[in-house]
């Protein structure tokens, strides 16, 4: 069940009318029941996996609390019931995201007794959010371990807080510190608030506007000059990669948005997963904004146990780069993703070193940097460097993204820039219009959001009630005439299910 | 108080957004005449007001003509007919017909008593079941009609199929259902063909005695329609129309057709033995090898309605002057311009351009301007004499225009105009370059004396031709 999609749409709008009559005592009972069976519609054998880690992440954070962490026993205790938390976890991630990979990797070199284990690694299926609902478990046995949160006793508020339907599938990765306490006070939360209802329901209908008219619309330009690489020349394959890096972030944004707005219309807040990312005027800043649970799940679980910044700058470099490596793992098994976090990890090493040099340079060639010159200028890099990444993560082989990015360079064709063969990449000069279009409105709230730090939800809320009528029916019919879906269309569903 | 307010402004939303989709579907939605557009409108007709139901596929949309039955019987029919219509939507389409209506008579056209396919293409699917309004009906119709592995949901969701149809809109798709005197507000079912295609006269064995199993499916539903006009008490006759792709296998299948038509004490005619009686021409009377043309339509109708005259007592609605019927008056209307408009854009030369002209009604506007007096030869210069219309040189300071047949010069105004006329909500103007019509250019093809013709009444240019040199040039 995916969010652009009817069956969805009839779920949520059932869900929130029992939601809203039920009596309080009830409600967090109905969303732990709602959130199992929206799990599970794709497939009941997910259900056993997610509901195996919940309960032994549970198990594991509640005797690790129970332990007081005083002498080397308990301490062993603790540390051997996290590792055994984190071996089931992570286990059950490697095993059906990385056997293949593993496999094709490390072939002959691995011992008979682990090739008998990934024996049918070929014929895994993938386990829908299972990256997300690890990362979800894992956070919350390291704060449990840490002390940073008490253990929940309660598997009730536990379970939802592991299977909470709008992040589920592809986040945002929560904390319990956040999300627990929220369940533990729902039956005092008054549900129908009209601003929560605006708030959420604009969200969804943002989320719907960026997903069916922008990401699937440029879909199709991405889909017909990476299907193909090798007819094309510099200037379609650059701006497909321009293309690829507008489908990602609409698609993942767009389903965080719709998450949030979902979360939102029943009274639960969630992570706000993007900011705006593209306006960012370095690749730390880009992180800082762009899914912004993974990237604090990285920074409080991997970067500062590692050291963080409070070390040398060479070990602050090689933390950089392992932290960076690791996101592109969690993204997928592949050389790709790997090179794709290595870029990252290297662009934002590359950053901090060049940082002192280029206030230098600025200072010595009395160059201005306080204009919008300036801040335009590194805008642009910043989004080039990222688009140059995107290409990596974009292809299944490494080596097409190099012969790609060979192309981009050695096969200039500016001549397409004025006949109209560009509008033959999947976009006729229609299509194109109703994209722009629909883009341009992206960018001005992008840059509204920049500035006013308020996501669409908290914007609408502030404009009144025409305003905000005359917004919503603009947006809901561009979905219903302009949006891509019915007959013909594949709704294949967000990129990010994919990781 | 405020949160009373907070949900009926979220009420008054939705509200609104309901109305502006129910609209945005009438936009949107299908207007295709081979299927759909017909059952819609079928929907608005006066209750009880349809005492003849014509049901088949294109073989009977396209060849039946209600207008022949109107203006030579005066009977009150209605065609629902789709492209490739099986028999089993033609069974829903007299289902949901008789909900509303109750007909005397019920024409089942029998073409696809031929087919062998169980199940049609998706284009045809949507042909035969869009035009349905939503219901428990309409659905179950979907279901028996879609092949058994699709899916009920992709095909139900009407909007999710023509959403996407935003860049072929037309005016049409905003003006269709609101207007009182268009095409489609007296629209009855049959669409007429405009083009003459030359075809040979099938010869085939007329034996009735041998026959071929039809399809199970194609039985089954074949049966359920008879059973269904025996329960109902109505006259059920089975036709099949002339085509020239006619075969013996066909013929076989249709006499199995007759053999279980007269089980149940119906007529079954195959009008493939009557191109005598109605003087079928194979020169002129078809638009392809399948189906009529607006002049084969009227043949064979006349004898459609000449039994149905003879074996049953439909009455003569021509004679209702309560209103009920205008719309067959003005249906039959349009259908007759489809006659006059073939006439004449079927003809090759000049002289019989102008016998064709000399026949149109005065809903036609002419209008002349000779571009270049040179090139008029003494058949132009006859033309021009019997409209008034002086044949003199160097005359492009004029246009002539004939309006229920009286001739009026028409000289260059101060805007550059010659003519500049509103008719109803249709716009002509001409001017030096060429004719306007709803701001559409037409521009002469050639130079001597252009000649266009309009439609005042369908809005539309029929022909705009140069004679030049006493040629036609299109």
């Amino acid at each position: 069940m995916i969010f652009n999609s009817l069956q969805f749409a009839s779920f949520f709008v059932v869900f929130l009318a029992v939601l809203f009559i039920l009596p309080k005592q009830v409600r967090v009972w109905w969303i732990l029941l709602s959130s199992l069976y929206f799990y599970s519609s794709g497939s009941i054998d997910n259900l056993a996996y997610l509901l195996s880690s919940t309960i032994v992440t549970w198990i594991c954070a509640f005797v690790i609390d129970l332990v007081p962490n005083v002498d080397f026993k308990t301490k062993l205790l603790r540390i051997i019931l996290l590792i055994e938390a984190l071996v089931f976890d992570f286990g059950m991630l490697i095993y059906f995201k990385y056997s293949n990979f593993i496999m094709e990797t490390l072939g002959a070199s691995i011992p008979n007794s682990v090739r008998l284990l990934f024996s049918n690694s070929s014929e895994l299926i993938l386990p829908i959010g299972i990256s997300f609902f690890v990362f979800t478990n894992t956070g919350y046995l390291f704060d449990v371990y840490r002390g940073k949160t008490r253990a929940e006793r309660n598997l009730l508020y536990f379970s939802l807080f592991a299977s909470f339907f709008p992040s589920i599938m592809s986040g945002p990765i929560e904390r319990a510190d956040r999300l627990i306490p929220q369940f533990r006070k729902y039956k005092d939360v008054k549900l129908f608030n009209s601003e929560n209802i605006i708030s959420g329901f604009s969200l969804i209908v943002w989320g719907l506007f960026t997903k069916m008219v922008i990401a699937d619309r440029i879909s199709l330009v991405v889909e017909t000059v990476y299907s193909q690489y090798y007819v094309y020349g510099s200037i379609e394959l650059f701006l497909a990669s321009v293309a690829y890096s507008i489908q990602i972030y609409c698609d993942f944004m767009s389903y965080s948005t719709i998450a949030l707005g979902c979360a939102k219309m029943m009274g639960i807040s969630i992570f706000d997963n993007f900011d705006a990312p593209y306006t960012s005027e370095s690749i730390k800043e880009f992180w800082r904004r762009w899914h912004i649970s993974l990237s604090t799940w990285l920074r409080d679980y991997v970067y500062i146990p590692l050291g963080g910044s409070r070390c040398s700058k060479f070990r602050k470099c090689i933390n950089i780069m392992i932290t960076f490596l690791i996101s592109g793992i969690w993204h997928g098994a592949g050389l790709n993703f790997i090179l794709w976090g290595a870029i990252h990890g290297v662009l934002q090493v590359i950053g901090d070193i060049i940082a002192p040099i280029r206030a230098w340079l600025y200072k010595k060639t009395n160059a201005k940097t306080d204009g919008i010159g300036y801040h335009l200028t590194r805008t642009i890099i910043t989004f080039l460097c990222v688009n140059f990444a995107w290409i990596f993560f974009r292809v299944s082989d490494y080596r097409v993204a190099f012969e790609i990015i060979r192309r981009i360079f050695q096969k200039p064709n500016w001549w397409v820039l004025f006949n109209d063969q560009l509008y033959n990449l999947g976009l006729g000069r229609r299509e194109f219009n109703i994209f722009f279009v629909s883009f341009m409105a992206l960018t001005l709230f992008d840059w509204y959001k920049n500035r006013r730090k308020q996501n669409f939800g908290d914007f609408m809320n502030d404009q009144p009630w025409y305003f905000r009528w005359v917004v919503l029916l603009v947006l809901l019919f561009a979905i219903l005439t302009f949006g891509m879906y019915g007959p013909g269309y594949n709704a294949a569903g967000f990129i990010y299910f994919d990781f | 108080m405020k949160r009373v307010f907070n949900f009926v402004r979220i009420i008054a939303f939705a509200l609104l957004v309901a109305i502006l989709l129910g609209y945005w579907n009438e936009v949107f939605k299908f207007k295709d005449q081979n299927g759909m557009v017909g059952m819609d409108i079928y929907y608005s007709q006066p209750e009880n007001s349809v005492d003849m139901l014509i049901v088949g596929s294109s073989h009977a949309f396209t060849d039946i003509n209600t207008g022949t039955l109107w203006n030579e019987y005066g009977i009150a029919s209605y065609l629902l007919g789709a492209n490739v219509q099986p028999l089993s939507n033609s069974y829903h389409y007299i289902q949901e017909a008789l909900k509303t209506q109750s007909p005397e008579v019920i024409v089942l056209e029998g073409f696809l008593l031929t087919e062998d396919t169980d199940y049609m293409s998706e284009s045809f699917i949507i042909n035969n079941t869009y035009g349905l309004h939503f219901s428990e009906d309409s659905m179950v119709a979907m279901n028996d009609t879609i092949p058994p592995d699709a899916d009920l949901m992709e095909y139900g969701l009407y909007y999710g199929r023509y959403h996407s149809r935003y860049d072929e809109l037309s005016s049409e798709d905003f003006t269709y259902g609101t207007t009182s005197d268009d095409y489609y507000s007296c629209f009855k079912g049959f669409h007429c063909l405009r083009a003459v295609t030359p075809t040979e006269e099938p010869h085939f064995n007329r034996r009735r005695d041998i026959t071929m199993p039809l399809s199970l499916r194609v039985e089954y539903y074949y049966r359920k329609i008879c059973e269904l006009c025996q329960d109902r008490n109505i006259n059920l006759v089975i036709v099949i129309s002339p085509y020239a792709y006619y075969n013996y296998n066909d013929r076989m299948k249709y006499c199995t057709g007759r053999e279980i038509a007269s089980e149940y004490g119906f007529d079954f005619i195959d009008y493939n033995e009557y191109y005598d009686q109605m003087n079928l021409d194979f020169e002129t009377d078809f638009h392809d090898q399948g189906h009529l043309n607006a002049f084969g339509s009227r043949k064979y109708t006349s004898l459609i309605g000449s039994y149905i005259d003879e074996n049953f007592d439909l009455p003569d609605r021509r004679l209702d002057c309560t209103g009920t019927y205008d719309t067959w008056e003005l249906n039959a209307r349009f259908l007759d311009f489809d006659y006059y408009e073939l006439n004449m854009i079927s003809s090759i030369t000049a002289e019989e351009f102008f016998a064709a002209v000399r026949e149109l009604p005065d809903d036609y506007i002419l209008i002349f301007r000779i571009t270049n007096p040179r090139h008029i030869l003494s058949f132009t210069s006859s033309i021009l004499g019997y409209y008034d219309i002086p044949s003199i040189r160097f005359a492009s300071d004029s246009v002539w225009v004939v309006e229920s047949g009286v001739t009026n010069k028409y000289v260059l105004d101060d805007n550059g105009l010659f003519f500049d006329r509103y008719y109803g909500v249709h716009h002509l103007a001409v001017d030096n370059v060429g004719v306007y019509f709803d701001d559409d250019l037409f521009l002469p093809p050639s130079s001597g004396l252009e000649i266009n013709v309009i439609n005042q009444f369908s809005g539309s240019v029929v022909e705009s031709i140069t004679l030049d040199n006493d040629l036609i040039w299109r």
